[in-house]
């Protein structure tokens, strides 16, 4: 019995694609990612080693907070809030290393992250994990698994990050405002995960009002928009201090 | 106040001839305290280092961190994964219960993440602060080829067992 992903049956065999899918959705983000730094102008070795950092950050949290929240370090897979949790502790972390345009530095990771989450997204659609409700409409999918036709929320997750990456790189490019776009992206991402976690068959089945995924979702845009806060505080007493050091000396 | 004006060297009055003004033979009008003391090279700002000779621009240098970070960096690399992984090895062989094991599988990975990725930082900076040194230059190659290597692994792993199901008649998985 072969898969057949155009008739919208998924069959187990795919799962093991899993873990390709997501690391080359990762590695993907990453050279994207360079390739916006290198545009903004950020020196050779501060993108190689920033795009290092990142990527190891990534994939340790995006590993570690799954074991922490399965307590049980067989179950290997991937959460999508600790790689974006993991993405931010690299380019912070990068941003104080290099002091080397840090608001682009910072707006090039944060536009990156809604792609390689969409990406990777492609692999929970594929190995039939993070399925969504019960749906019989147009476009709903059967897992070999349980035989139950469900909406393709991996799929419509995986399009509409895809979408926000879009929209943050044309602001980015086009507004040449880092720091404006970084705190859009972020906006926009968490009320996207928020609200299609209500699509999820995890959520339709705790029956609470919050799931784990949302609270996440919002721990992680928090500290997103609070470490864009602190560094452009900081970038911002820095340019005062020079200005007033040159203006009396 | 006649006094004054008289020791006073800034005060002092010289007589000049007509002559004597036109030769570059006039006398010193400048006091003899006004007279640039000499600076110590350490104090001396690095543009003006560079026009010293080479005996006097000797200033001691910044001690440098690049052992200590590297050597730390090392000891992270090592000791983190193993401190975490070995513990999660037995703990996972002893069988305990899920509510047991579970808060210290949590505690040991979070662990070996942190000291993973704080062996990554250290590295860098390493490597930015201290560009010559060869200690963090062999550490970032040997870092980048066991992250290589993890991968490689993971996609071999991942190809052997396409093979092993597409290879297993068992029912279901055909």
């Amino acid at each position: 019995m072969k898969a057949n992903i155009l008739n919208n049956y998924i069959n187990s065999l795919h799962f093991p694609f899993y873990s390709t899918i997501v690391i080359s959705s990762i590695l993907l983000g990453v050279i994207i990612a360079c390739i916006i730094m290198y545009r903004e102008g950020l020196k050779r070795t501060s993108i190689i080693y920033t795009a290092f950092l990142t990527f190891v950050c990534i994939m340790v949290c995006g590993l570690s907070l799954q074991i922490w929240l399965t307590g049980d370090p067989r179950r290997l897979a991937f959460t999508g809030a600790g790689g974006a949790l993991g993405l931010l502790i690299g380019a912070f972390s990068s941003i104080f290393i290099h002091r080397d345009h840090e608001k682009e530095m910072m707006a090039s990771w944060v536009v990156t992250a809604p792609l390689m989450y969409g990406l990777a997204k492609t692999a929970c659609h594929i190995s039939g994990c993070c399925v969504g409700i019960p749906y019989h409409g147009k476009w709903a999918v059967v897992y070999e698994s349980d035989h139950i036709s469900r909406f393709p929320v991996q799929l419509s997750e995986s399009l509409l990050f895809t979408l926000i990456f879009l929209i943050g790189l044309f602001m980015l490019l086009i507004s040449g405002k880092p720091l404006l776009t970084s705190r859009v992206v972020i906006v926009i991402s968490v009320i996207a995960k928020f609200s299609m976690d209500y699509l999820r068959d995890g959520h339709y089945l705790a029956k609470s009002p919050l799931s784990q995924n949302q609270i996440l979702a919002l721990i992680c845009g928090v500290i997103a928009l609070g470490l864009v806060e602190i560094m452009n505080n900081i970038l911002g007493k820095k340019q005062v201090k020079g200005e007033s050091k040159i203006y009396h000396g | 106040m006649d006094n004054n004006e008289t020791n006073n060297p800034y005060t002092q009055t010289v007589e000049v001839t007509p002559q004597a003004a036109q030769t570059d033979n006039a006398p010193q009008t400048a006091p003899a305290d006004i007279t640039p003391q000499p600076v110590p090279a350490s104090e001396l700002p690095p543009e003006a280092l560079r026009t010293l000779p080479l005996e006097e621009a000797r200033v001691p240098e910044p001690k440098s961190y690049e052992k200590l970070l590297c050597f730390l960096s090392l000891g992270l690399y090592v000791f983190g994964p193993t401190a975490s992984g070995i513990p999660m090895y037995i703990v996972e062989s002893m069988n305990l219960q899920s509510d047991v094991s579970s808060p210290i599988f949590s505690v040991l990975s979070s662990f070996g993440g942190v000291t993973y990725i704080a062996a990554w930082v250290l590295m860098i900076i390493a490597r930015v602060k201290y560009k010559k040194s060869v200690f963090a230059k062999v550490l970032m190659w040997v870092y980048i080829g066991l992250l290589v290597a993890a991968i490689i692994a993971v996609i071999i792993l991942v190809a052997t067992c396409i093979n092993a199901l597409n290879n297993c008649n068992c029912s279901g998985m055909g």
